[in-house]
């Protein structure tokens, strides 16, 4: 399917809730991140709460992170649409971050009606824990990188082996605890930064 | 399911409640198992920025073709059509008022520029002007712009060159460096450019760190200051640079957002100007707290 082609919403949740190509669900999160009307919604409403041009973008951001991270988790019920739910995400982010950085906030109830978003705006890190996490994975070489990337996003020990050219999914499967050892070793020599993570 | 591929379906929330349950009752009362299972999730969660660095990338990708929110419908639509209308218009005055003119093009009775083209060849810039990239989030409150002067006054950049070096000389001068790029762009004053090239480089490239501050630098010159500040963490976050500096420019990132930023502010000013090892900017952040106060 070609750039152009529009994917419907059935297509887009099947690409970022199951087994899909990375091409796939990168055409996918295009779309959503492209969307005119989500982009509409989420800038209507950090603007009516004080945002700036900056912070809209910001909120979209943040919330295609959220978003994406929770379709690949499962934890998207469907109880309503994914827009709503996108939305309701950038609304709870913007909520939050006004409480973190003590802006003025008022609450109507009524704005904020999806329980599943605030559960989902409420898994994000804060910079400083973000910060620790990248120093960890820049440790990794290229490779265990991409081992760790393919095994979050449920590609099978199989498919592993087939990619990396491993003589089986046992393999596979060692190679990705080796490249999980190697991250555990890092948070062993800096307990510190293990006991930052482990507070939130 | 062996206990490695239970705690993988548990933190990866793909065990069925009633086993999850279970599963939680268990680690509440083995310890050990407790502490395997918050390591494994630490671990995941590193993993999880690697699939989030892959999305931020394409969002940078991808970003140029979003369109403005507030935009005119009509215009966005009707756009090619007003184009055409408004080059026959301009063609026409060009045709009937141009003939009489001198053969060096004016405007308004000056001689109009040259046109050179630029590093970026969708834009050209004037012979004899500098060209002064426009920043992309310009919009800051108007009660920020104090604060934003005070942090601009004291930002300590590097020179762009003194991030090459220890570039590798592999011998192979036409092999894509994306930092010596990106510091090329910069200098050329094509921060887009030079922003996205610094970002490209991989968590895994031994310079990320350098990378990251040079991306922190450009944003700061852009005023996109959270932008700014996650890049001077994120280079804080490897170990691999000085971390009185990176705090001072953390520091001051926040002030460009004050008072949003406020809280974080106060705690990191506090921390560079309490600190008994003597941090650099010791002097510098007691006076900058005074200029800040004095503002309030």
């Amino acid at each position: 399917m070609s750039k152009q082609d529009p994917l419907s919403d059935d297509d887009i949740l099947l690409r970022l809730t199951g087994p899909a190509t990375d091409g796939d669900r990168k055409e996918a999160l295009r779309q959503v991140y492209l969307d005119n009307d989500l982009r509409a919604m989420v800038f209507a409403h950090v603007r009516r709460h004080n945002g700036n041009s900056n912070d809209v973008e910001e909120v979209f951001q943040e919330t295609m992170l959220v978003f994406e991270r929770s379709l690949r988790e499962g934890r998207f019920d469907g109880r309503s649409t994914w827009r709503t739910y996108f939305v309701g995400i950038a609304k709870w982010h913007w909520l939050n971050t006004r409480r973190k950085t003590n802006r003025q906030t008022e609450w109507k109830a009524e704005e904020y009606p999806d329980e599943a978003a605030e559960a989902a705006d409420a898994q994000v890190l804060d910079e400083e824990a973000r910060a620790v996490l990248d120093g960890a994975i820049a440790t990794l070489g290229a490779r265990c990188q991409e081992i760790l990337r393919l095994w979050l996003l449920a590609y099978s020990p199989q498919e592993l082996s087939d990619r990396f050219g491993l003589t089986g999914p046992e393999m596979a499967k060692k190679e990705s605890y080796r490249c999980r050892d190697r991250l555990k070793a890092y948070f062993d020599k800096k307990p510190h930064l293990r006991d930052l993570l482990k507070r939130r | 399911m062996d206990i490695q591929d239970k705690i993988e379906a548990y933190i990866k929330n793909r065990m069925p409640p009633d086993e999850r349950t279970a599963f939680e009752d268990a680690i509440g009362q083995d310890p050990a198992l407790g502490a395997t299972v918050e390591q494994a999730r630490i671990e995941y969660e590193a993993v999880n920025r690697i699939v989030e660095h892959q999305l931020l990338g394409w969002m940078r990708e991808w970003h140029p073709e979003v369109e403005p929110p507030n935009r005119p419908p009509l215009v966005r639509r009707y756009w090619p059509a007003a184009a055409a209308v408004l080059a026959v218009a301009v063609g026409a005055v060009w045709f009937f008022a141009g003939r009489d003119q001198p053969e060096t093009p004016t405007i308004f009775g000056r001689e109009a520029p040259t046109v050179r083209p630029t590093s970026d060849s969708s834009k050209a810039v004037p012979e004899g002007t500098i060209a002064v990239p426009k920043p992309s989030r310009p919009n800051l409150p108007a009660g920020s712009k104090r604060y934003v002067a005070l942090a601009e006054g004291r930002f300590r950049g590097r020179e762009p060159r003194s991030f090459l070096r220890g570039t590798p000389s592999s011998g192979q001068p036409h092999a894509p460096d994306p930092l010596a790029q990106a510091v090329e762009a910069w200098e050329q004053g094509n921060t887009d450019l030079a922003a996205n090239l610094a970002a490209a480089v991989p968590a895994s490239e031994e310079r990320f760190a350098d990378a990251q501050v040079l991306l922190g630098q450009i944003r700061f010159a852009q005023k996109q200051f959270g932008m700014a500040e996650h890049a001077f963490r994120t280079a804080l976050g490897t170990g691999a640079i000085g971390t009185d500096e990176a705090e001072w420019n953390i520091l001051l990132c926040m002030l460009a957002q004050y008072p949003a930023k406020k809280t974080e502010f106060d705690r990191l000013l506090n921390k560079i100007t309490d600190d008994g090892d003597e941090h650099t900017y010791k002097a510098a952040g007691k006076l900058l707290r005074t200029e800040v106060e004095k503002g309030e």
